[in-house]
């Protein structure tokens, strides 16, 4: 029995594993002093075979995150949160300055350089968790000149994926 | 043997002033109907307004009797009173936004204060930094002063009673619209607008900078502009 339990065990661990949603590029932009909330940013590539649903994102340090996507519409800088965001197989989605990005409410007291949140995505596929460092503004200088390549593709980015339910109420 | 002149109405030598003419017309046709407010008073200022406007990358430029900003009594970061004496004397560039705002108005900011390190080490006309809080009644101005003192301890903050605030944005076209939280009512989030106005010694509003905003873009842009207007 036990010489079947360890192969069984391992082919279960690597199927699993290799469907994992991957992340990258996580960061926190400091907040300033005074300013109630903070965004981060990351990468996630679905590579499964079915689609990847983010329904939302929390901590345990304290404080609350929100899942949003930042527009700019007729010259006006909008916000909504977003109820799910759906991923197709095999696609990646990059939540940056000007488009969809983790609110952190709460929590801007401890968001410092040097710092670190251990973030949790709640997804169809079970629990993304990964750490999220603090960096300092500026200190990212792929972030500032992406901005304008995530409002220039916005609408491409939208191919690969849907997403729906604007929570905020009118 | 020299024969009358017999060539159609539309000979070769007028057709191409004529397109040329109509083109210009249509243009700026195009041009002021896109805001029917504008008043630009000779055709040769908006000549040259539009050969300016054609250098610019990401801004519209306005003309000079377009817009000034009004008279206003708000409060600075310290709590005291700062009217739009603020204004004159130097060039400005006036963002509007709030604390509440995770995303965009941080790294507006941002970019700003790489804005003006880049103009001072290139000794380019001085630029001050105003950020209007368009959510007063959370962005008290010991808030502001923290929040905008982060970047830049020369940035200048602005908040005020809720009205005067309002009077100030309808005045210059900027929009600023709140969005209520159903699950919590106090998280509510404001949606402003994006551009940055850029203002004049005397209070005028010189140029519209549109979003994204980026730092090599916008330091070509108010440079192009200093030099045609300054």
């Amino acid at each position: 029995m036990k010489s079947i339990l360890l192969p069984l065990a391992l082919l279960f661990a690597s199927a699993a594993h290799a469907e994992l949603p991957q992340i990258s590029d996580a960061f926190i932009n400091q907040p300033p002093p005074g300013a109630p909330v903070a965004a981060g940013y990351f990468t996630i590539n679905n590579t499964a075979s079915e689609a990847l649903i983010i329904t939302g994102a929390s901590t345990d340090q304290g404080g609350e995150i929100e899942v949003h996507l930042s527009e700019i519409i007729d010259d006006v800088a909008t916000m909504s949160e977003q109820e799910s965001i759906t991923i197709e197989p095999g696609e990646q989605l990059e939540f940056r300055h000007g488009s969809y990005h983790l609110m952190l409410m709460g929590m801007s007291d401890i968001l410092k350089p040097g710092s670190e949140v251990a973030v949790s995505l709640e997804t169809n596929q079970g629990e993304v968790q990964f750490n999220m460092p603090v960096m300092a503004p500026g200190s990212s200088h792929d972030g500032m000149k992406n901005m304008k390549e995530s409002m220039d593709d916005a609408g491409t980015a939208m191919e690969g994926m849907k997403h729906e339910g604007d929570a905020a109420a009118q | 043997m020299n024969a009358p002149d017999t060539k159609p109405a539309r000979s070769k030598g007028r057709l191409l002033p004529t397109i040329v003419l109509a083109a210009a017309a249509a243009l700026a046709g195009v041009y002021f109907g896109l805001d029917p407010d504008k008043s630009a008073s000779t055709t040769a200022e908006a000549e040259s307004l539009q050969a300016l406007q054609a250098q610019l990358k990401s801004t519209t430029v306005l003309p000079a009797d377009f817009r000034s900003v009004p008279e206003f009594e708000l409060v600075g970061v310290d709590g005291t009173t700062l009217d739009q004496q603020v204004l004159e004397g130097q060039w400005s560039m006036m963002f509007f936004g709030y604390t509440y705002c995770p995303d965009v108005c941080p790294i507006t900011l941002q970019v700003m204060k790489e804005v003006v390190a880049d103009l001072e080490g290139r000794n380019i006309e001085p630029l001050q930094v105003i950020f209007t809080t368009v959510d007063p009644v959370r962005d008290t101005a010991e808030r502001l002063k923290e929040y905008v003192g982060f970047f830049d301890q020369d940035f200048v903050g602005i908040t005020g009673e809720l009205t005067d605030i309002n009077a100030l944005t309808r005045q210059l076209g900027i929009v600023a619209s709140f969005t209520a939280n159903a699950k919590n009512p106090e998280n509510y989030l404001v949606d402003h607008t994006a551009s940055m106005l850029l203002i004049d010694p005397q209070r005028r509003v010189r140029a519209k900078f549109s979003a994204p905003h980026e730092v090599g873009t916008i330091v070509d842009d108010y440079k192009i502009l200093i030099d045609a207007l300054g």
